[in-house]
């Protein structure tokens, strides 16, 4: 019974890495951005949430995706304050070191946008762990054979596969969703065809922003929110990208759920302390045996 | 073969002999300076030797408190399980951090870029919960104290902090003067064509692969060294000398210093230490202006404190 209970956790907790992953592969598909501040984002959708419940009252996940919105916009300032600039550094870049300083660039700029993040949340929130009040929690669900859990929970899996979904749907057929793709596809043939690219980048943030606090918001009821939240995520969001193949929208959801499941798998039995090890080593395994990602399609 | 010749170790051998001067009346200016001197050469060196990866080889690290943290662990624990001298389990924990370097530098070899500093990020967690998680090797978060400081020679009695800060200035300059005439070196040339164009430079026929494993064995050693220093120095150790975000501050001196200079390392080490020590009474604020430091260096002076150094040197020539 234990083991059925661990594969539903795994399941559930893989649709929230699943809708993490998918924010930070896209950014990284579309601007070539690894995104080290993706967890803070994810970790302000959790205050934002909180403190929109505690002002204007009602559940939080209601609330979820006016925080999401909101952290969206957060992270189109961002974008065009911070990284526009490298962007169109990028574009003239030529040679193997020049991407590489570029990367650098972009990964500690991100790295000090985290640090400011954390400090700024323990600042405005402080640094006791706060737990978003929700009567959804005390509801339980029972299923046959002895399962049981909270319909917090249950909602939480609901609006992370129907977040999946609409975003796959988004991208697949409307002509916002085409534009992103063939950007993160080909900029320059992009531009030639009528995209304006930066208007493209600053969608793709929003979403990538977007997505990773709508997970905060929606998991802000069931764990604790606290400023180092994000932290704890981050890496976390990196193993599930770069397993499903960096810049692969479908292959970080699949690996999502497999690191998910995996983690749970192996917290029951190789013992709670080695369950954080467990997706390190899968992201090894794959990195070494099929760098591209499990689906492929990932940039080397 | 190395192509060092005595003209180059000469010239660069005075610029270390200013330091020395400049550096050995320290200890007269009291105990805590003298102790935040200490901490400041240990990082110097550990962000130094990050650059022969980073700035040198272009191989983005995110793990190196790691192997500062195997160095600490090794050396601690040959001297308090089997009474191995601290002399000689420094040395021998910098190997082993080596040891740890080629586990992660091998498997990592085709990488790049963001794959790279993800798998290095990785395997840093993955020491820092090894050493949380075998308590019966490192006794797990509770971390090591009372470890045996370095044995004293003759009078000299290495438990005080003045005796301590001339062997760890010994140790710094001696180790950037190495790691100077590396970057000076044939080896140190063909680690930057690696950087430049690495299709390129195997086209030419260098060995890449190897190369890049040298880099990570030289780099990860003084890392390892450093870390027994400080192990023995401080006499505590805990897993969290190797956290990620001591891997970041350890990265964000290499950077905000200046990468592939391998002095803008050591003032990166300085000024966020510095920085660090200042800012001690505003604890709340303190990373809020360390972000934003890292953020406007990366913004408007890419090339770091070094470079800022350089051009105000050039307008004060002019």
């Amino acid at each position: 019974m234990e083991l059925l209970e661990q594969i539903l956790f795994g399941l559930m907790i893989g649709g929230i890495y699943g809708v993490i992953g998918v924010g930070l592969t896209m950014i990284f598909g579309v601007m070539r951005l690894s995104n080290f501040a993706h967890g803070e984002f994810y970790m302000l959708g959790a205050y934002f949430t909180y403190t929109f419940v505690t002002l204007i009252g009602g559940d939080p996940f209601l609330l979820a995706p006016l925080a999401a919105i909101a952290v969206g916009a957060v992270g189109i300032v961002i974008n065009r304050l911070l990284f526009k600039s490298l962007y169109e550094e990028l574009k003239e870049a030529k040679g193997a070191a020049a991407f590489y300083f570029q990367d650098l660039k972009f990964i500690m700029l991100t790295i000090g946008l985290s640090i400011l993040f954390v400090d700024l949340a323990l600042v405005l929130w402080g640094p006791i762990p706060i737990s978003i009040p929700s009567p959804l929690t005390k509801y339980i669900v029972k299923l046959p054979g002895d399962l049981s859990f909270s319909l917090a929970r249950l909602i939480a899996f609901v609006v992370a596969i129907a977040t999946l979904v609409g975003l796959y749907a988004f991208l697949k057929f409307t002509k916002t969703g085409r534009a992103i793709r063939a950007t993160a596809q080909n900029p320059s043939a992009a531009m030639l065809v009528g995209v304006n690219i930066y208007k493209i980048y600053d969608i793709t943030m929003f979403l990538s922003t977007g997505l990773a606090a709508l997970a905060g918001g929606i998991l802000g009821p069931i764990y604790n929110v606290y400023p180092t939240m994000g932290l704890d995520v981050v890496a976390k969001a990196f193993v599930v990208v770069i397993t499903g193949g960096m810049g692969n929208v479908i292959g970080s959801i699949l690996a999502g759920f497999l690191i998910g499941l995996a983690e749970s798998l192996g917290g029951l039995f190789l013992g709670t302390e080695y369950k954080q090890v467990v997706a390190f080593v899968i992201m090894i395994i794959v990195l070494w045996v099929r760098p591209e990602g499990i689906l492929g399609g990932g940039r080397k | 073969m190395l192509g060092i010749t005595k003209d180059i170790v000469l010239r660069i051998a005075k610029y270390y002999l200013v330091a020395l001067i400049l550096l050995i009346p320290i200890p007269l200016a009291g105990d805590y300076i003298t102790h935040v001197t200490i901490l400041v050469m240990l990082y110097a060196v550990t962000a130094a030797s990050l650059d022969i990866l980073v700035g040198y080889t272009g191989r983005l690290s995110l793990g190196h408190a790691a192997f500062f943290a195997v160095g600490a662990y090794t050396s601690t624990l040959l001297a308090m399980n089997w009474g191995v001298s601290p002399w000689v389990g420094i040395f021998l924990g910098g190997l082993m951090a080596s040891v740890f370097g080629l586990i992660l530098g091998v498997p990592s070899l085709k990488l790049r870029g963001p794959y790279l500093a993800i798998s290095t990020l990785g395997f840093g967690i993955i020491v820092w919960l090894m050493l949380i998680n075998l308590d019966w090797l490192t006794r797990g978060p509770l971390g090591i104290p009372g470890i045996p400081p370095l044995p004293g020679i003759g009078p000299i009695d290495f438990r005080s902090k003045v005796a301590f800060y001339y062997v760890a200035l010994a140790f710094t300059l001696i180790s950037i003067f190495l790691l100077h005439l590396l970057t000076k070196s044939r080896i140190g040339k063909i680690l930057m064509s690696i950087r430049e164009d690495e299709d390129a430079a195997l086209s030419v026929g260098v060995d890449v692969p190897l190369f890049k494993v040298y880099a990570f064995l030289i780099a990860t050693f003084f890392a390892g060294i450093s870390g027994g220093l400080y192990a023995h120095y401080l006499r505590y150790i805990s897993p969290e000398i190797s956290t990620l975000g001591e891997s970041i501050y350890i990265l964000s001196m290499t950077i905000i210093g200046g990468f592939g200079t391998l002095i803008g390392p050591v003032m990166g080490a300085a000024v966020l230490s510095l920085l660090q020590e200042l800012l001690r009474s505003y604890l709340e604020y303190r990373y809020l202006i360390y972000g934003m430091l890292i953020i406007l260096v990366m913004k408007f002076f890419p090339s770091g404190i070094y470079g800022i150094v350089q051009f105000i040197l050039r307008k004060v020539r002019e």
